[in-house]
């Protein structure tokens, strides 16, 4: 049953995602893309990973589309710039590309002896014994908290400089500043 | 029917690649970083795959590392993405207030 | 004593380096009174340790080490000074004519601008040859041999503005790099043979040692010999290494330096001894290069060439007594040469002074009235070259004769030898005296005579203007004249080769044979030139005497023969390399070629970077695949 639920979401993911990269109008791809991590969260709850899929929820399908949605709301593109103007060759070789990478990277799922070696086993099936709370939120908290802290401490001096990088790329700088400090930049030459 | 590891891999294998579709044949800026967001699921995912593998009977012999693991790496992977999101999505704005432009093909400062 | 053989070289050196590095703001007194000093003082150590060498028991030497000079893992060169009876005559000799020579050229090259330079080079010269002399290894001896081929080089280019002389300079370098060669490898095959460069340890073993070994190491060394000695085939550059300064001719290419190669030999007389295949090629080689440079002195008109070719003719002699394995005698020939020699030098440049640097003998003549002392001491000179009875050259070579004739050793055609030598005298004798009877007999032609040749000064002096040269350079004269007067008395064979047996029979009428041939030579050339000069002019005008006198006028073509069997196909070659490997191949292809292949590559790889963040994700991509790719098909999956 579990098994069926993860083929089913995988089969509707992959869907949701070439729909995401394909539609013309962004706002479409967002709201595909919180379909796409939604059922990325259920394949997450078959997993065992009960923290995971709530979390994904949150941050994916909550915090960054929020923010997605609200930078295309904030630039509010007109249909002319929505028109991307990409030549069929390029989309050509973009998908010849991608499959080409899928086709290598089946390959080498294929043939690695490791994962082979995992051959039939259910990963919706039963769990080692001293695995038995593995996903589940205490664990996590222990493990991160203890086992994991010096990365855990990294991250968020990662995200903090993120937050301070986001602040000053999107202050925007009084007129009077931005005469002395701004060098003259190349105009692009084509602009659409 | 069981869901074996491989099965999962190949999924992954195709999210992550239509993700990279997705970088290489659009030309809004925003678009293209919601296909890399589609490639670090894609990759979470398959992290998931193998920490799942290595709790069951079959698979704890081969964990080098704790059960819970692979929960902590997905936690890594999905804080960097919210901060590459945040990072990415601010320099659109800068540049889109700059050029008037989310296309892609309008940055070509890096030639030198 | 014994404890200062070491400044027997460093007196001289540090002149030269007094006089190199100071003697511009010295003045020329200072660097005339440094240069001749330095030697002097040299000559002074020479003669005492010489003293203690001759009163000693015979095999007694001074040593003197100063420890290594090259430390190469098993390979240990030791800077080391011996004087034993050999080294202490050659001492002697170098430093007692040099400073004769030193002496005279203060007055001969009084008001050179390069008068300090010309005194450096000398003194460096004096060091560098009595290192060579009295080097106890035979490294230390190459550096002595390459530093007086260096100075030889200098001095014969030392008026470098005439083209003629940097040539001639260059020449005579290239030339002994071809000995120096051989040289060379002969050390390295010594090495590889005794495994010491001493030649205390050489001479004890050379006994023992294979035989074609020997024979090697000795051809080998034979050749370096070749080139420094001036022997054939390697003579070319002694004649015209004459465009140097007189005093230079004089000291290095007559008394000091050119004898080296006979030094070599004598050193090393043991080691040659065991190949006497060498010693057959060695006399062989002396004797033909005795008769041939004679045979071109004949024809000769420039005043110092005729005196070349004499001094390699005379070199020849003294190899084919090397040859004989009588390397006593040949040190015999060696010494009394060296002062006759250089007595001729001197006096030819005494000549070349009063004449104000003329040196064509045909604008000579009838000198004798003016320049009295000068004719009476070259009369000296030539008598003792010719071989006059009594004189030193009369004794040394007919020594040489007697060896060649009935002496030493088990050497091949000694008949033949001993008839070239003996031949070689008599033409001695006649070009010696063609030569006197030129410059100081018949009548003045200086004046009136039309240019001669392009190179000497057309002066056009008047006979009454030829003054005699001052006196610095008289007394250098008359002391040689006195030693190759009286030097065929010293009995340096016996000392230095105690053990030498030299028949006796035969040396009685060998000496009046010699004698006889001296004066029948000298006679002839008086009688020819100064009574019967039409004779001449109608034999050379005569269809055989034309051809011989075009054959001996032209040196026999022996340059002109280099020119076109080694100089020319060795310049083809260097065309070849310069146009084909230089030009195409490291020019055209490999430094534009790369340029070029580089800045290709570069237009062709800056498409790659079109400044599009899409074109760079693509290249990413196929970055990605490619190295996917490979670690696949690498892992063989």
């Amino acid at each position: 049953m579990d098994a069926l639920v993860f083929l089913i979401s995988g089969i509707l993911m992959i869907a949701s995602g070439l729909l995401v990269v394909t539609r013309k109008n962004p706002v479409y791809s967002a709201i595909l893309l919180v379909v796409f991590f939604l059922l990325t969260s259920l394949n997450f709850l078959v997993l065992r990973s009960p923290f995971l899929a709530v979390i994904q929820v949150l941050v994916y399908g909550g915090a960054i589309m929020v923010l997605f949605v609200f930078v295309l709301m904030l630039l509010n593109l007109t249909e002319e710039e929505l028109d991307e103007k990409v030549e069929p060759a390029r989309k050509l070789l973009a998908g010849a590309g991608s499959v080409l990478l899928f086709a290598l990277l089946a390959w080498a799922i294929h043939s690695s002896e490791r994962i082979q070696a995992a051959g039939d086993t259910d990963l919706t099936g039963p769990v080692n014994d001293s695995a038995a709370r593995a996903g589940e939120t205490r664990e996590i908290g222990q493990s991160l908290f203890s086992e994991h802290i010096l990365p855990f401490e990294f991250t968020s001096i990662l995200i903090f400089i993120a937050i301070i990088g986001a602040i000053y790329l999107t202050k925007t700088r009084s007129a009077n500043e931005r005469r002395t400090t701004e060098p003259a930049v190349e105009q692009p030459e084509e602009r659409a | 029917m069981t869901l074996s590891l491989d099965l999962c891999l190949y999924l992954c294998a195709a999210v992550f690649s239509i993700g990279v579709y997705g970088v290489l044949s659009r030309q809004n800026i925003i678009v293209i970083l919601m296909s890399l967001e589609l490639m670090l699921n894609g990759v979470n995912l398959a992290i998931i795959s193998f920490g799942r593998y290595f709790i069951t009977p079959e698979g704890s012999a081969l964990s080098g590392t704790g059960a819970s693991s692979s929960q902590i790496f997905v936690i890594i992977v999905l804080a960097i993405a919210a901060a590459e999101a945040a990072v990415g999505l601010a320099i659109l704005l800068a540049v889109y207030r700059r050029w008037r432009s989310a296309r892609v093909s309008d940055m070509r400062l890096l030639k030198g | 004593m014994d404890k200062l053989i070491f400044l027997i070289p460093l007196l001289p050196f540090l002149g030269f380096l007094v006089n190199g590095l100071l003697g511009r703001r010295l003045g020329d007194r200072a660097v005339a009174i440094i240069g001749c000093a330095s030697v002097a003082g040299a000559f002074a150590i020479s003669v005492s340790s010489f003293l203690q060498v001759y009163d000693a028991k015979p095999d007694t030497f001074l040593q003197q080490d100063f420890g290594a000079w090259i430390q190469a893992g098993d390979l240990s060169v030791s800077f080391g000074l011996v004087i034993d009876s050999l080294s202490g005559v050659m001492c002697l000799v170098v430093t007692g004519v040099g400073l004769l020579i030193h002496i005279y050229s203060t007055g001969y090259m009084k008001g050179d601008a390069g008068y300090y330079r010309f005194f450096a080079y000398l003194n460096l010269f004096m060091a560098s040859m009595l290192v060579l002399v009295a080097a106890d290894n035979i490294v230390l001896m190459f550096l002595g041999w390459e530093g007086v081929g260096l100075c030889s080089y200098l001095l014969i280019g030392f008026w470098y503005k005439g083209l003629a002389n940097c040539s001639a300079g260059i020449k005579a370098f290239v030339v002994n790099r071809i000995g120096d060669l051989g040289f060379l490898l002969g050390i390295f095959a010594i090495w590889a043979v005794f495994d010491s460069f001493k030649f205390s340890d050489i001479v004890a073993d050379a006994a023992t040692k294979d035989s074609s070994a020997a024979f090697w190491i000795c051809l080998l060394l034979f050749v370096g010999a070749c080139g420094k000695s001036a022997q054939i085939p390697l003579y070319v550059w002694l004649p015209d290494a004459m465009a140097g300064p007189t005093p230079v001719s004089a000291l290095i290419h007559a008394a000091t330096m050119v004898t080296s190669g006979v030094y070599l030999l004598a050193r090393l007389g043991p080691l040659f001894d065991a190949a006497p295949g060498v010693l057959t090629i060695v006399a062989t080689i002396g004797a033909l290069t005795a008769l041939l440079a004679a045979l071109i002195a004949f024809s000769q008109n420039d005043i110092k060439k005729v005196l070349a070719y004499s001094t390699v003719s005379q070199l020849g002699y003294m190899f084919l007594a090397a040859g004989m394995g009588a390397y006593s005698v040949a040190i015999f020939h060696v010494v009394t040469h060296a002062f006759f020699k250089a007595l001729l030098f001197l006096g030819a440049g005494a000549v070349i002074h009063s004449l104000h640097h003329e040196q064509d003998m045909r604008r000579m003549g009838g000198l004798r009235r003016r320049l009295p002392w000068t004719f009476a001491l070259y009369l000296i000179g030539g008598l003792a070259l010719s071989g006059f009875p009594l004189t030193a050259g009369f004794f040394s070579k007919d020594e040489i004769l007697h060896v060649a004739h009935s002496g030493l050793g088990n050497i091949g055609p000694r008949g033949v030898l001993w008839g070239i030598g003996l031949l070689t005298a008599l033409f001695t004798a006649f070009y010696t005296f063609r030569q006197i009877a030129l410059v100081f007999f018949g009548s003045y032609r200086g004046a009136s005579e039309p240019q001669a040749s392009e190179e000497s000064a057309a002066h056009g002096l008047e006979l009454d203007k030829v003054k005699e040269s001052p006196l610095s350079m008289r007394i250098p004269l008359i002391v040689l004249a006195a030693l190759s007067l009286t030097g065929g008395f010293l009995a340096i064979p016996h000392f230095l080769q105690p053990g030498i047996e030299i028949p006796e029979d035969g040396k009685i009428s060998g000496l009046i044979i010699g004698g006889i041939v001296s004066i029948a030579g000298i006679a002839a050339a008086l009688t020819i030139y100064l009574r019967f000069p039409q004779a001449l002019k109608g034999f050379i005008s005569s269809a055989p005497g034309k051809l011989a006198h075009r054959l001996s006028s032209r040196k026999f073509y022996v340059d002109e023969i280099y020119q076109k069997l080694i100089i020319r196909p060795i310049g083809i070659m260097a065309e070849i390399c310069f146009y084909v490997v230089d030009r195409l191949i490291i020019d055209i292809l490999l430094v534009h070629g790369s340029g070029f292949g580089a800045s290709a590559l570069g237009h062709l790889l800056r498409r790659l970077q079109d400044g599009r963040t899409p074109t760079y994700a693509a290249w990413f991509l196929a970055g990605a695949i490619v190295v996917l790719a490979v670690t696949l098909w690498a892992a063989g999956g």
